[in-house]
């Protein structure tokens, strides 16, 4: 079966590479290449990523069928094959995908900015699924709703919810020792493929990527930051290491980057709330821990006024009330 | 209360199916609590916390970690039905992908199974290996032409769709390369090591390889480029890329090319890439002025053993000069008889027979060939010496409708004996090849011919002087020492390289009979 690919995003090989089959799912595969990172391919209903080729795939398609874990993968001249597999992939009629959060400037003082975050912030809270961070924290879990909560989780919330309202105070006074400080004790955190604590960590940075702008204190932060959770970024999977390594060089999955733009530059607002609904959909948790990352982190170098009028209202009430919530269950 | 975990190594499923697992054994009776989670160490530390894990488990980031607590007989239950739900997803595969498919017919069927294939070899007649060679690179392949009789536009417009998409075409007409220390098509076995040679010529190539080999050192890659490479259309452009690779390469420290002379505009630009290679570039251009090639960093070479010495000398931090093998007197009595007066080369390398002709015309004068350096001198009829002769038996008039003479020895053995009978004939010469492509045992085809052609000498009251050379390493799989002990027990006075037999021929036509500086 010969396919072509629809897009690739702009950390993705397209012409010469070899590598094996790492891990399969139905509507994705990674691939490990020889440098050591994941080349992620998805079917055509995915959104894109920076690591990642879209596939124009038939309907009822999964990977699962076509592939084996191990199986010697190589691009030549822009034709991907897969060993053993009829399956390839004709790569030269790929659309370069990118969104640039760099150069995103959101600016929650702009009311029609702000009031795009809070509409995304009201499709979180309503969003009720999985037990990641995002679920216990923003979501408002009920014991008897979610009957996998369990101490785990309890543990979990605890954690997070200190290790979160210290990162974003530390950031807002860009403190890197403080960062650090707060966001090792996320990293490889929580259920899911991609741990809770890792999306979260991705959709953070993607926040403080799409708000830093040409300013350069933030951007030494981030760099900074960066540097150390490249290394750092070892105490978790493969998988959710590269969705790491991308959102330290600025790049996310596409619903997470849409919605940054559709929050930053607001059409209209049910733009936004679809672009939030699409965010929070990926995956079990993944969508929900990434898209509260997201949202606290356009927040977290917001104007101090904003802290006062807004957010520390905002914090105070989904935090500590939602804490004293998760220690009565 | 008692605690089972299960440990599944680099495991990867996605976050539903992961909580759906969870939910799962949390539902059966008498489980308490269950977890299906990726163990990263915060994990670990996080179910220690809630209780799950009580000891020390080896588990790193990538592996699924399953994690139950509840009744003995509850837990065993569920370990069962998470192997069994878990089985259901299609098991890793360990094989190396190899496919039973049928047999590979297209370029394109081939990299279905070898997918990380990063270079065709091309062999083909030559109307239809052009456009092969295109379906190769456009397949993103490099590729080594092996077919002849491509026309001079096709090479150009390959290799400047190669050169556009970083690929490297070697040939048309390339018989020879090693690459990553695998010979492809007439290429002898050699150790590996750190010198790099790109040729324009096969047998220059072998020739070279095989003496590093010999005296000690090794090959990093050997790039061939085709005989046409260096031709003013053409540009060099093979020789300027393997250049390059090779000066990028790590693992060369000295480089090597090989060629007939290029065109003046060819030559100074490749001449001005190996001055700025940054190592030292030895340059062997058959019959170009050695003051023309000389320049910091680059060392001319007259012949293709002087181009092995000085490689071997400058990869041993020596300068060339210094880098000679030493010789001994060479002592060897001339039982000719007056009338015996002409050399006669029969060769099955176009490199080894050029490099004659060069040699020979500095000491015998006028040397007649069917590949002259001078073009008066060409052979009017290929099948008939006359005077100094020497002949390249794999040129097309030779090789039309038959295998090329270093694989079929019957067109040589013919001539050796014609030569024989040639009452003016004092010395044949000779080129043995091995290596990957050559006759698996050449001496066995020769020996015979050459023992019956001094015998046919002998009776008409001569003395024939068969003089040779075997082109090969220890490691071919033909196994020089039995293919020289052979040749020596039919009378074939041995040189190690074809300037040595060219010298020690020129002097017994010459006539001392002592011959200096040779092994």
């Amino acid at each position: 079966m010969r396919l072509h690919a629809l897009s690739a995003g702009v950390e993705a090989p397209t012409m010469c590479f070899s590598g094996v089959i790492h891990s399969i799912f139905h509507h994705a595969c990674n691939v490990s290449l020889e440098s050591k990172a994941l080349l992620t391919l998805v079917s055509s209903e995915q959104g894109n990523l920076s690591q990642g080729i879209r596939l124009g795939t038939p309907p009822k398609f999964t990977f699962l069928d076509q592939l084996r874990v191990g199986q010697p993968v190589a691009c030549r001249g822009g034709i991907l094959r897969i060993s053993g597999s009829e399956l390839s992939v004709d790569l030269r009629t790929a659309r370069l995908w990118h969104i640039d959060l760099k150069g995103m400037r959101v600016d929650l003082r702009q009311c029609d900015t702000a009031q795009a975050w809070a509409v995304a912030w009201l499709e979180l809270e309503n969003h009720r699924r999985g037990n990641g961070i995002s679920a216990m924290i923003a979501a408002l879990p009920e014991p008897r709703q979610n009957p996998v909560t369990s101490p785990e989780i309890m543990a979990l919330v605890e954690r997070a919810v200190h290790t979160v309202s210290a990162l974003i105070e530390v950031t807002r006074t860009l403190q890197v020792d403080g960062a650090i400080t707060a966001i090792r004790p996320l990293i490889g955190l929580g259920p899911g493929l991609t741990p809770s604590g890792d999306d979260f960590i991705v959709g953070y940075l993607a926040g403080l990527w799409s708000t830093a702008g040409s300013e350069s204190s933030r951007v030494r932060f981030l760099s900074s930051l960066g540097a150390w959770l490249s290394q750092a970024a070892a105490g978790t999977n493969a998988i959710s290491r590269t969705y790491i390594q991308s959102a330290i060089n600025g790049n996310v999955s596409e619903p997470m980057a849409t919605l940054a733009q559709r929050v930053g530059h607001p059409k209209n607002m049910d733009r936004v709330r679809e672009a939030a609904r699409t965010a929070l959909q990926v995956g079990n948790t993944s969508g929900a821990d990434g898209v509260l990352g997201l949202l606290l982190g356009c927040l977290a170098w917001a104007a101090p006024s904003l802290h006062k009028q807004k957010a520390r209202a905002i914090f105070r009430l989904f935090f500590q009330d939602r804490r004293s919530r998760q220690c009565c269950l | 209360m008692a605690r089972a975990t299960k440990i599944l190594r680099n495991f990867y499923r996605d976050s539903v199916s992961l909580m759906q697992l969870s939910s799962t054994f949390a539902k059966l009776p008498g489980v308490e609590q269950a977890s299906a989670i990726m163990a990263s160490a915060n994990n670990i530390n996080l179910l220690k916390e809630a209780g799950l894990l009580g000891e020390t488990i080896e588990a790193g980031a990538n592996d699924l970690l399953i994690a139950l607590q509840g009744d003995d007989d509850a837990l065993a239950a569920a370990m069962a039905a998470a192997e069994s739900a878990l089985n259901q997803n299609p098991p890793p595969m360990s094989g190396n992908g190899k496919s039973s498919a049928m047999a590979p017919r297209s370029i394109e069927m081939g990299l279905g199974t070898m997918v990380g294939a990063n270079l065709a070899l091309i062999s083909t007649p030559g109307e239809y290996a052009a456009a092969e060679a295109f379906k190769a690179l456009r397949l993103g392949l490099n590729v080594m032409l092996f077919s002849d009789n491509v026309e001079l536009k096709d090479e150009i417009a390959l290799k400047r769709f190669a050169q556009d998409h970083d690929l490297i075409v070697m040939g048309p007409d390339c018989g020879t390369a090693i690459i990553n220390g695998i010979p492809l098509a007439f290429a002898n076995v050699v150790r590996r090591g750190e010198i790099g040679v790109v040729a324009a010529s096969g047998t220059g190539l072998q020739q070279v390889t095989c003496l590093i080999d010999r005296w000690g050192k090794g090959i990093s890659q050997a790039i061939g480029t085709g005989g046409h490479d260096l031709h003013r259309d053409v540009g060099g452009i093979s020789m300027l890329q393997g250049l390059k690779a090779l000066a990028a390469d790590p693992s060369t420290s000295v480089i090597v090319l090989i060629s007939k002379p290029p065109s003046p505009e060819v030559a100074a630009r490749v001449l001005d890439v190996a001055g700025g290679a940054g190592k030292p570039v030895v340059v062997n251009f058959l019959g170009a002025d050695p003051e023309g090639i000389r320049r910091p960093n680059v060392f001319a070479a007259r012949t293709l053993e002087d181009a092995a010495a000085a490689a071997v000398a400058l990869a041993d931090g020596r300068r060339p000069e210094e880098g000679r093998p030493e010789r001994s007197p060479f002592a060897m009595p001339s039982r000719l008889v007056p009338g015996q007066q002409y050399l006669r080369g029969l060769y099955s390398g176009g490199t080894f027979c050029y490099e004659a002709s060069l040699l020979l015309k500095k000491k015998l004068g006028q040397v007649y060939s069917n590949t002259p350096v001078d073009p008066e001198n060409r052979l009017d009829d290929v099948w008939t010496s006359r005077g100094h002769t020497v002949i390249d038996l794999g040129d097309d008039l030779f090789t039309r409708g038959r295998p090329h003479p270093m694989i079929d020895h019957r067109l040589r053995n013919e001539r050796i004996l014609k030569e024989a009978g040639d009452p003016e004939v004092a010395v044949i010469l000779l080129d043995v090849v091995l290596g990957y492509g050559s006759h698996p045992d050449p001496a066995s085809e020769m020996a015979p011919v050459i023992e019956k052609a001094k015998a046919l000498a002998d009776e008409a009251g001569r003395h024939l002087v068969v003089i040779g050379f075997v082109c090969g390493t220890t490691m071919d799989p033909q196994n020089l020492s039995k293919q020289e002990a052979a040749l020596r027990d039919a009378g074939v006075i041995l040189a190690e390289s074809n300037a040595q037999a060219v010298r020690l021929a020129a002097t017994v036509v010459l006539g001392p009979t002592t011959v200096g500086g040779m092994p």
